[in-house]
């Protein structure tokens, strides 16, 4: 009889309190790894969904050779990859002589010609990325040790650093475009002169807008460094410098011996940060000059998004891998010093 | 780029601009709904429409038509203010199959792609053989054959308004130059060559005392490749692909001829009317006439010098003449126009179907989605806008040119607006109108080629040169 055969409800609720405490035991007896990455398992569940299977994706289609519109993808295999590391796809890069440099169409030797050799979205980003991040790094630090004193105004002198910082790119693009436009820039023909940018044409040459979206990136995100850079130099135990006063240490062998070395892993983190962003720079190129004249990879990324996507899904999985690159070596370097 | 316009560039001014970018924010709100079926009444007819107008004008608009016959409601369904965005946004939407909005304004450059994908309906097959004779027999040609499949000449959209780009100046500082109405009646249908033009430029620059002689848009943009050059080297018989047959493809299997000696000259007449010092000037050519700052000039940045009096001759489309020769700008009395000079005339020119007075071609197209579940109710407005009586109250109301080359003779179009009085110039434009070589490839083709234009004219690399590398990049494009 049905009765008879099916438990009652007490007794699946001492099953089901059965499991919870077996589980509840088993949870108990794993030991401090396993308990940590238990913890951590919502986490690569999250990552998974957003991060690793949109890049999943990408790769898959970048396998396929779609033009959009026209016809059903076909699957090309690695042809992209290919095309794209031999120079066969300049034609689909509006503006880019070439992805990397070194392979013409025309048989020149770009080292020999800036221009040339700015034209390869992978130089761009690279020399972009190198200078700004330097740059920064070394503004931030200074900002970062001025505002780690006390002094009166400091609230002024935070505020003013930051405000950067804070303006949309749009309107920090559109500031340097009108400062260096024909119409009403007041900075070209100064600079001009110096020889530091072109004379004419300035925001489509390449190296002089390249120079100039370099210098608007400086000019924004040195706060973002000085901020991370602070947070670092403010959980220094304020004690050690007390100690180096007390014997004798001048304010040069405090920074050597105590900031810089205690400051190190935070800075490492805070370059991480700015060269995954600086290595996707667009929107700044965009509103100063133009993805054809500064061609970075990202910008490759969109420009050939709407003409051929697995060649733009190429470009973007290339463009991941090499920020991944970057962030494995900089993970890489902290873990062996031990500062994770 | 900030300022860059899109595409034709033809209809935005910095008030439009800023009119639209309001609009098309309404647009977003209003619809959420770029992606089709939502909102709106479930029996009007739903038209894809540009941002500003449906913004401005969108009841006078539904009242004209109504006027003129059309029972069915019409909603007027915004798109992207900008251009390249809302041939992306119609693109998804067709290609996902969707049925609304039943009719789209296309711009004249993207319907031959849009037709090559097989995304928008036949009207051949859609309208009546009389009413497909009226667009053959009544309409601007050249206009009209952007909306044709080249392989079968089937008409796929119906010309709704066009926008030829006509050579504006300054009849204040001619005057200065001892110029009077008779040489600007003439001027106004009797295009010069660009030798005779250049020395008038320059002459009058030199009476007046103003900065520049000559200012127009040569930017690294489309543009610069679908317009400007093109005009230029038209206008001395040269052309992209082999002439005017080959404008819409067959891709790969059309000639490239830009490395031809007719287009390196039409580009070392760009660069001697920048630089006096110029080592391969062309002679006979006023040079310093323009400045090197065309190379980062678009529409609007070209325009600003003309507008303060700062300028002889301006090369624009006919928004500049309503905004330049409005009463609280330069006026009509000091404003006119001439068509486009030339090199060669069209029986020398080199590449069949280019040569004498050209003007590059904007416009846009009214356009049937083959999956509207109100198909007829949409014909109703197409037919509609076939009417004279809708083309004329679409210039009347946002200044929008009527597409028949008839109605510039009439008495209400020459009554209307600023625009009104240059009606001559501006059909002589129509009749020879040089359209863009769009094809599904255009897009790079585009950019390579506005690169290319810009260099020479900036002394970065000399016309061969350029040229040369230009021949194997589109080259290497059209065999993809």
């Amino acid at each position: 009889m049905a009765a008879e055969t099916q438990p009652d409800a007490t007794t699946r609720e001492s099953r089901k309190s059965g499991a919870l405490v077996t589980l509840t035991r088993r949870i108990e007896n794993l030991g401090e790894t396993g308990f940590a990455y238990l913890l951590l398992t919502p986490v690569f569940v999250l990552l998974g969904t957003v991060a690793l299977y949109p890049l999943l994706r990408t790769f898959e289609l970048s396998l396929y050779q779609n033009l959009v519109g026209l016809g059903e993808a076909e699957f090309v295999g690695i042809e992209n990859y290919v095309s794209l590391f031999t120079g066969d796809a300049n034609r689909w890069l509006p503006g880019s002589t070439t992805f990397l440099p070194g392979v013409s169409v025309n048989g020149t030797f770009p080292f020999v010609h800036l221009n040339g050799l700015l034209r390869s979205a992978l130089a761009v980003t690279l020399i972009f990325t190198l200078v700004s991040v330097f740059f920064e790094t070394l503004i931030g630090f200074g900002q970062a040790l001025v505002l780690d004193q006390d002094f009166r105004g400091r609230g002024w002198v935070r505020a003013a650093i930051i405000i950067p910082w804070a303006i949309p790119i749009v309107i920090q693009g559109m500031i340097f475009f009108l400062m260096f436009h024909p119409q009403t820039g007041f900075l070209t023909e100064i600079l001009a002169q110096w020889g530091i940018v072109a004379q004419t044409n300035t925001l489509n040459d390449t190296a002089s807008s390249l120079l100039i979206i370099t210098v608007g990136d400086i000019w924004k995100t040195s706060a973002f460094m000085a901020l991370l850079i602070l947070a670092g130099l403010q959980s220094i135990d304020r004690g050690l410098y007390d100690v180096a006063e007390v014997a004798g240490a001048t304010r040069w062998q405090r920074f050597k011996l105590i900031t810089f070395p205690l400051i190190l892993p935070t800075l490492g983190i805070a370059i991480l940060f700015r060269t995954i962003q600086a290595m996707r720079i667009y929107g700044l190129i965009d509103s100063v000059s133009s993805c054809t004249v500064v061609p970075s990879l990202s910008c490759m990324v969109v420009e050939t998004f709407n003409t051929q996507r697995g060649l733009s899904a190429a470009l973007a999985f290339v463009t991941a891998a090499i920020i991944g690159v970057v962030v494995m070596v900089v993970i890489y370097q902290q873990y062996k010093s031990g500062d994770i | 780029m900030p300022g860059k316009q899109s595409d034709n560039g033809s209809r935005v001014s910095r008030r439009n601009f800023v009119k639209a970018a309001g609009a098309s924010g309404a647009a977003v709100s209003m619809a959420g709904c770029i992606y089709g079926n939502s909102g709106g009444s479930s029996d009007a007819v739903v038209w894809g429409f540009d941002p500003t107008a449906a913004d401005e004008i969108g009841d006078d608009l539904k009242q004209l038509y109504a006027d003129n016959g059309v029972e069915a409601d019409i909603e007027l369904r915004p798109g992207d203010s900008e251009t390249g965005a809302r041939r992306d946004n119609y693109q998804r939407l067709l290609e996902a199959g969707e049925s609304e909005p039943d009719i789209f304004m296309m711009d004249n450059g993207w319907v031959n792609v849009f037709i090559q994908q097989g995304l928008i309906a036949n009207l051949s097959e859609e309208l009546d053989e009389s009413e497909l004779q009226t667009v053959e027999d009544d309409y601007f040609t050249g206009f009209t054959d952007t909306a044709r499949a080249p392989s079968s000449g089937d008409l796929y959209g119906l010309p709704m308004y066009p926008d030829f780009p006509v050579m504006q100046y300054n009849k204040a500082h001619a005057r200065e130059a001892g110029y009077g109405e008779s040489d600007f009646e003439t001027w106004a249908t009797e295009p010069k060559t660009w030798q005779e033009w250049s020395q008038l430029t320059a002459e009058i620059q030199e009476a007046a005392d103003v900065e520049y002689g000559f200012t127009t848009q040569w930017d690294i943009y489309v543009g610069t490749a679908c317009c400007t050059f093109n005009e230029v080297m038209s206008s001395w018989g040269g052309a992209y692909f082999g002439g005017r047959d080959n404008l819409f493809g067959p891709v790969g299997e059309r000639p490239v001829t830009v490395n031809e000696q007719e287009t390196i000259d039409s580009l070392r007449m760009m660069r001697t009317f920048v630089d006096e010092d110029y080592d391969n000037a062309l002679e006979g050519y006023a040079s310093g006439i323009m400045p090197s700052d065309v190379t980062q000039w678009v529409e609007e940045s070209s325009r600003a010098p003309m507008a303060e009096g700062n300028a002889v001759m301006h090369r624009n489309w006919p928004y500049a003449i309503g905004n330049n020769a409005a009463e609280d700008a330069l006026g009509v009395d000091n404003y006119g126009t001439m068509p486009m000079p030339y090199a060669v005339p069209e029986s020398e020119a080199a590449q069949p179907g280019t040569g004498g007075t050209t003007s590059a071609l904007g416009g846009w197209h009214i356009v049937l989605n083959p999956n509207s579940e109100r198909k007829e109710e949409a014909l109703e407005v197409i037919r509609a806008t076939m009417t004279d009586e809708v083309s004329l109250g679409l210039f009347e109301l946002w200044g929008w040119l009527p597409p028949k080359p008839e109605l510039f003779s009439s008495d209400r179009a020459a009554e209307t607006g600023v625009v009104g009085n240059y009606l001559d110039t501006i059909r002589v434009a129509g009749e020879n109108t040089m359209p863009r070589p769009v094809t599904e490839v255009w897009s790079n083709q585009s950019t390579v080629i506005a690169e290319a234009a810009n260099e020479v004219v900036a002394g970065e690399t000399s016309a061969e040169q350029a040229m040369n590398d230009l021949q194997s990049s589109l080259e290497e494009i059209e065999q993809q």
